[in-house]
């Protein structure tokens, strides 16, 4: 089991009022499998993912990634657990801007310390089809040059689990369609478990399953409704 | 030995064998403001030439020195070995209304001085302007005729007569004649020496 | 969309962004606040500086001759101009006697209107005609020792003792007379007889004029009336410019100071709108998207610039205007510094000039950049590189135009306001040149280091649009935080002798060389001292490298008063003097200066010549002069030019003789007493005073005048404008540093989303700290770097041909400025690094 979500309860302040966002949230990922994530707008996809980052704390519950609890990890250690076992992929890209195609893959080897080799990058580019792109910046890429980027760097570091959110919600639905047929031919490729978190049912449709977030909790969605 | 310099420029200037006249003055005879050759030491000078006078006018005008610095002067154009000695000093003892006696004391050491030394000296009249108050004008006036009658020595006219007071002749200061000044001086005392040289 | 919509949308933006429109106000406020306050100091200061230069002069403009003026020629004049109040006075010297003693003095003859500016202040009665009374100067009421109600005789008239004169105003750096003064009313004159044919005084028309701005065509006006040179036409400008070299330096560095802040606040605002405008991109692609033109965006966007300009110049001046009074209490009891702080119409219009247009002006970048936005290419990425078009440079050079105008008008000076823009537009280049070498060869040594110290530099060099920016600023205001204390320290060093205690208090002179020993004994029995005496040679010079140097009068005249004045000056003799050794306040600038002639050489004597005076003459080293000394020739070449410091108020002569070659000349001496260092005031005083009494006993002729009053009072003066320099440099200082901080501010906050994205990629709190950390070290190390080093060599040059002084570091201020700064770089960094505590990667995710 890579992904393991029990009783993951989290509230918002806001004013004097608690706001309820997720009530005993359960979820099970197994290994090298792909969930997607749906959900209206508002429903806490982002909370959702926030937490299962480790980048908010929750009231109650509690996530396992890879056997380990994150509940009780400080900040630092998060940091380090994150670096080492989650991979990211934003609807926004966030490359970073004045680094090269290669130099923004090369970074998150080079913050965690890891050997590599110019050729494994360089292999690792070509997967996505950026070879030729090396030396450029991402001001210097169109914006699915730009995601490919981004799914590589989400997958450099090998994680146990990466989390995808709407990956092609800033693309143009021709550029998103290749766009997202790399994603799943790379995740599938690298049997990385991978949690998707999107809107498009199309997508979702394309995952091993596919939950819906509502209400607090997540649904797991019988594949049957989604052809509806 | 450092004095040689000033030595044996004054011995090339005694190989001249004209007579000499040596002018011991202050500002007015140093020509302040004006161009040495239009001081009336110069204007005489021409003049004595223009009538074919042997005379030779040595000037030696300091501006601002006042009748303490006379007796030290005059020792050193006597140097010179001069036939006469003009002394025109006083006037600024008079302008910074130093006290009459010190005035009358300092030039009476010179010409006590040049009467032992047998130097021949003529004394100029000087007068200091009116606003210093009328007690003032006379008492200073009246040092020279004083002074000449006790050395029996000859007093010439105030050499400022028909200038001083008179902004055409004066620069603007009021006080140092221009050119045109030191021309009407120059007539003055030149119209002096000739009568008594 | 109507106007009422955009100017609604206008608030809207404002408010949505309110954390970006709170910062914008707060820092254009603040440096409006700077600006502001440096513009009032300069204003008031200068205003100061401009009335004492009326009281000095007694008028804006001074007519003035050494004898009487006729009504024609008077109403000739008074016809070229209009003027508010008038005054006419006498100036002669005189004898006043008492029943048993007499002395020189000289007379002021006032009438009802004197002085026009400033006060007199007398000890009892007040100025007036009530009957003939007389005002003297302390010393004379102690030596003559009058009481109130005793009579003195002056000319004809006998005159009532009415009280001591405290302060004259028509004094202030008018040089010590040979006499001391008395005031007389007007209406005594005639009475006393001390004006006939063949008196010597001076005749003075002091006018107040109705505009004073209008003084220079007045002048202009009366010189075209006034043929006969020897009249004296003066103005204030002149007063403020000639007579006095410390106001000029003065009003010079104001100038100075009030432009380089103006030039730093234009240069921070431009810096903070592009900066916001970044954050405001998407807001504006996503109007555009919503279907606003170009041109109604533009507006919007205007608008708010015109709100947040509008808001900030209005807090500034609320805040200005309630601390005034504060700060006026401040200055005067503190600091004694006796500025009337007043806030004129001129600088309200200013800063609401450069707090309104200003902010608009600086927006035009961005609008240009808002016609360039596509707005899908933005949502796609958001981070290209603003292109430059051509309008770009239209307001480039619009800008600078605009500001140099404003220069100008800061400086009354087209040539200053030029050459600062041009200093400014050099630096700017300068400095972008030296960045993008600096980059160069960074980038060229990055491959070499470790990955974080890789990654930080790469931060830099990666973005060098916006580092150039920042290292250009922040170098410019390092630049101004270590130039103008330099300024300061050779102005003040120049106007101001370093020891009170050194300055003369009494000046002897026509000592005759039999006396100079009877009062070195006199000096060493009453003030346990031995006096430098300087000899003083009588001389004309008649040659200049063989050509003659007088100037002979023709017969036609003076072409010009100024053709007259440079041949009186010629014709004037001058003062030679000689010595084996410089005095302290000189120093050599050319040549090697010799301290003893070999007679036996066969050389010329070597002379000293003071670089002023021989450039007046026209002589440079190597040049052989001819004397006259006192009807013998000598010859002379010139082998070193000195400086001397004149406020050393040392006697100093513009020609100095190497020993063995004068002393034989007709000569006198003279010398001046100044207290010892180190001793008690008192005593010394005392010891000075007892000293004065005996030399006026036994050295009856040797002049003596008492500057300590004229020197103290100029001091004071001094000392008061000294004060103001310092302020206004800590004043810009204090602005230069608030650019620095924002500036810092401003790139850690730019930098926080990738710092986000770092702390995801798993990169510990300390790694993203160290990273910022190195970026900012090298950035700030090089820009102050820079920055302090141009200072030194602007302030070099600026000293040097500007100031035309010598130009004296401020060494303590250096080690005070890095002692200062580094502490500063170093909380401004941890307080911008503060953000990263609480670094929010949740917001990569919640950003849609």
């Amino acid at each position: 089991m890579s992904l393991k979500i029990t009783g993951l309860t989290k509230s918002y302040k806001q004013g004097t009022e608690s706001l309820s966002i997720l009530r005993n949230l359960e979820l099970e990922v197994g290994t090298s499998q792909v969930v997607a994530v749906v959900g209206a707008s508002g429903s806490g996809k982002s909370t959702f993912l926030s937490l299962v980052a480790g980048l908010d704390r929750f009231d109650k519950g509690d996530i396992v990634i890879n056997q380990t609890s994150i509940k009780n990890l400080s900040r630092a250690q998060m940091t380090q657990f994150r670096g080492e076992n989650i991979g990211f992929v934003f609807q926004q890209f966030h490359l970073i801007s004045h680094l090269t195609a290669f130099e923004n893959l090369s970074l998150p080897l080079e913050i965690l310390n890891r050997k590599y080799k110019d050729a494994d990058i360089m292999q690792r580019l070509e997967q996505v089809g950026l070879g030729p792109r090396a030396d450029h910046k991402p001001t210097e890429m169109s914006g699915g040059e730009c995601q490919r980027l981004a799914l590589a760097r989400g997958l450099v570091t090998q994680p146990s689990l990466l989390l995808a959110d709407e990956p092609s919600g800033n693309l143009d639905s021709e550029t998103g369609q290749k766009v997202m047929n790399l994603f799943f031919d790379q995740v599938r490729k690298t049997k990385t478990t991978t949690v998707l978190v999107t809107h498009d049912l199309e997508l979702a449709k394309r995952c091993d399953e596919v939950f819906v977030l509502k209400d607090g909790s997540l649904h797991l969605q019988p594949r049957k409704y989604l052809d509806l | 030995m450092l004095r040689i310099f000033f030595y044996t420029t004054l011995f090339f200037s005694q190989i001249v064998f004209a007579k000499k006249i040596i002018f011991l003055g202050d500002s007015l005879t140093e020509g302040y403001g004006v161009a040495q050759e239009a001081a009336f030491p110069q204007l005489i000078q021409k003049k004595f030439k223009e009538d074919k006078l042997d005379w030779t006018v040595i000037s030696s005008g300091s501006s601002g020195s006042t009748s303490a610095s006379t007796l030290s002067r005059l020792k050193w154009v006597a140097k010179e070995k001069p036939d006469v000695v003009f002394i025109l000093m006083g006037s600024n003892d008079g302008l910074r209304g130093l006290k009459i006696e010190e005035t009358e004391k300092n030039l009476g050491q010179a010409l006590e001085w040049a009467k032992q030394n047998k130097v021949n000296v003529i004394l100029g009249q000087l007068h200091v302007p009116p606003n210093y108050g009328k007690d003032y004008f006379k008492n200073f006036s009246d040092i020279f005729p004083r002074l000449a009658k006790k050395y029996n020595i000859k007093l010439a006219p105030f050499l400022l007569d028909k200038v001083a007071g008179v902004p055409s002749l004066n620069q603007a200061d009021a006080i140092h004649p221009n050119e045109k000044g030191h021309l009407i001086v120059a007539d003055t005392i030149y119209k002096y020496l000739k009568k008594e040289l | 969309m109507t106007l009422k919509k955009i100017i609604k949308l206008s608030f809207l933006e404002l408010t949505r962004f309110r954390k970006i429109t709170f910062f914008l106000i707060f820092n254009f406020t603040l440096g409006l606040i700077g600006f502001f306050f440096l513009q009032i100091f300069q204003q008031s200061l200068s205003a100061q500086a401009a009335e004492k230069a009326q009281v000095v002069l007694g008028g804006d403009i001074s007519i003035n001759a050494r004898r009487s003026f006729s009504d024609t020629e008077r109403k000739a004049w008074e016809s070229q101009f209009t003027f508010k109040k008038s005054t006419h006075y006498y100036s002669l010297f005189s004898m006043l006697r008492t029943n048993d003693d007499s002395r020189l003095v000289s007379v002021g003859v006032f009438d009802d209107q004197f002085p026009l500016y400033g006060q007199f202040k007398l000890s009892n009665l007040p100025f007036s005609n009530m009957r003939a009374l007389i005002w003297t100067d302390p010393e004379v009421q102690e030596l003559l020792q009058l009481k109130l109600g005793d009579f003195v005789e002056l000319g004809e008239t006998r005159f009532e003792f009415a009280g001591a004169i405290i302060e004259d105003p028509s004094r202030l750096f008018r040089g010590a007379g040979f006499a001391p003064r008395v005031l007389i009313h007007q209406n005594f004159l005639a009475a006393s007889q001390l004006i006939k044919p063949g008196s010597t005084f001076t005749e003075t028309f002091n006018y107040q004029l109705d505009l004073a701005q209008a003084v220079d065509v007045a002048k202009k006006n009366i010189e075209k009336v006034i043929k006969d040179p020897v009249v004296q036409i003066e103005s204030v400008a002149d007063s403020a410019q000639d007579s006095n070299r410390v106001l000029k330096y003065f009003s010079d560095y104001l100038g100075l100071v009030a432009l380089v802040a103006l030039g730093l606040c234009f240069l921070c605002g431009s810096y903070l709108l592009q900066w916001t405008f970044q954050t405001k991109k998407k807001s504006i692609a996503i109007l555009k998207t919503l279907g606003l033109t170009d041109q109604k965006i533009l507006v919007v966007y205007l608008f708010q610039s015109l709100i947040i300009a509008i808001i900030s110049s209005f807090s500034c001046i609320l805040f200005v205007k309630a601390i005034l009074p504060l700060l006026q209490k401040l200055i005067i009891e503190q600091f004694q510094l006796p500025v009337q702080l007043t806030v004129d119409w001129f600088s309200l219009l200013l800063i609401a000039f450069v707090g309104v247009i200003g902010p608009l002006l600086m927006t035009v970048p961005q609008i240009l950049q808002i016609f360039e936005l596509q707005a899908l290419e933005l949502f796609q990425n958001s981070q290209a590189e603003p292109k430059k078009n051509p309008f770009y440079y239209i307001w480039v050079t619009v800008s600078l135009f605009l500001f140099w105008i404003l220069s100008i008008w800061q400086s009354h000076s087209i040539k200053i306001a030029s050459s600062f823009v041009g200093a400014l537009i050099f630096l700017i280049i300068l400095f972008y040149f030296l960045n993008r070498l600096g980059l160069h060869l960074l980038e060229k040594i990055v491959p070499r280091f470790n990955w974080l110290i890789r990654y930080s530099l790469r931060g830099l060099t990666r973005r060098a649009a916006s580092t150039s920016l920042v290292f250009t600023t922040m170098s410019l205001a390092t630049l101004v935080l270590s130039l103008l204390p330099h300024l300061k320290s050779s102005i003040l060093s120049e106007i101001r002798p370093e020891q009170t205690s050194s300055i003369p208090q009494i000046f002897l002179f026509d000592i005759q060389p039999e006396q100079v020993q009877p009062l070195q004994t006199l000096a060493k029995q009453e003030l346990n001292t031995e006096l430098k005496i300087s000899p003083l040679v009588r001389s004309r010079i008649l040659k200049i490298n063989d050509q003659p140097y007088e100037r002979i009068v023709q017969d036609t005249g003076f072409q010009t008063r100024e053709a007259e004045a440079e041949a009186r000056f010629r014709n004037r003799g001058v003062n030679l003097t000689y010595s084996n050794e410089l005095q302290p306040s000189e120093s050599v600038t050319a040549g090697k200066f010799t301290a003893v002639h070999n007679n036996f050489s066969g050389g010329l004597p070597e002379i000293s010549l003071e670089e002023r005076y021989a450039e007046r003459v026209g002589v440079v080293l190597g040049d052989e002069m001819t004397f006259d000394v006192q009807g013998i020739e000598m010859k002379a070449k010139v082998t070193s030019l000195r400086k001397v410091r004149w406020t050393s108020f040392q006697p100093n002569f513009f020609i100095l003789f190497p020993n063995g070659v004068l002393e034989e000349a007709p000569q006198v001496f003279l010398t001046s007493v100044s207290q010892k260092e180190g001793a008690d005031p008192i005593l010394e005083k005392a010891a000075i005073k007892k000293f004065q009494q005996a030399v006026v006993q036994n050295f009856k002729n040797v002049s003596l005048i008492d500057v300590s009053r004229t020197i103290q009072s100029s001091l004071k003066y001094i000392d008061q404008m000294s004060l103001g320099l310092q302020l206004m440099a800590w004043l810009a200082v204090a602005v230069g540093l608030f650019v620095f901080i924002i500036l810092l501010n401003t790139q850690i906050r730019e930098r926080l989303a990738e710092m986000n994205l770092m702390q995801i990629l798993g990169a510990t709190e300390e790694q993203i700290r160290n990273a910022i950390f190195i970026q900012f070290a090298v950035l700030l190390s090089f820009s102050i770097g820079a920055g302090v080093l141009l200072g030194l060599i602007g302030a070099r040059l600026l000293l040097t041909y500007f100031f035309d002084i010598h130009t004296v570091y401020d060494a303590q201020y250096l080690l005070f400025l890095g002692t200062l700064l580094i502490p500063i770089c170093l909380v401004v960094i941890f307080r911008g690094l503060r953000p990263l505590k609480q670094l929010n990667p949740m917001d990569l995710i919640r950003q849609t």
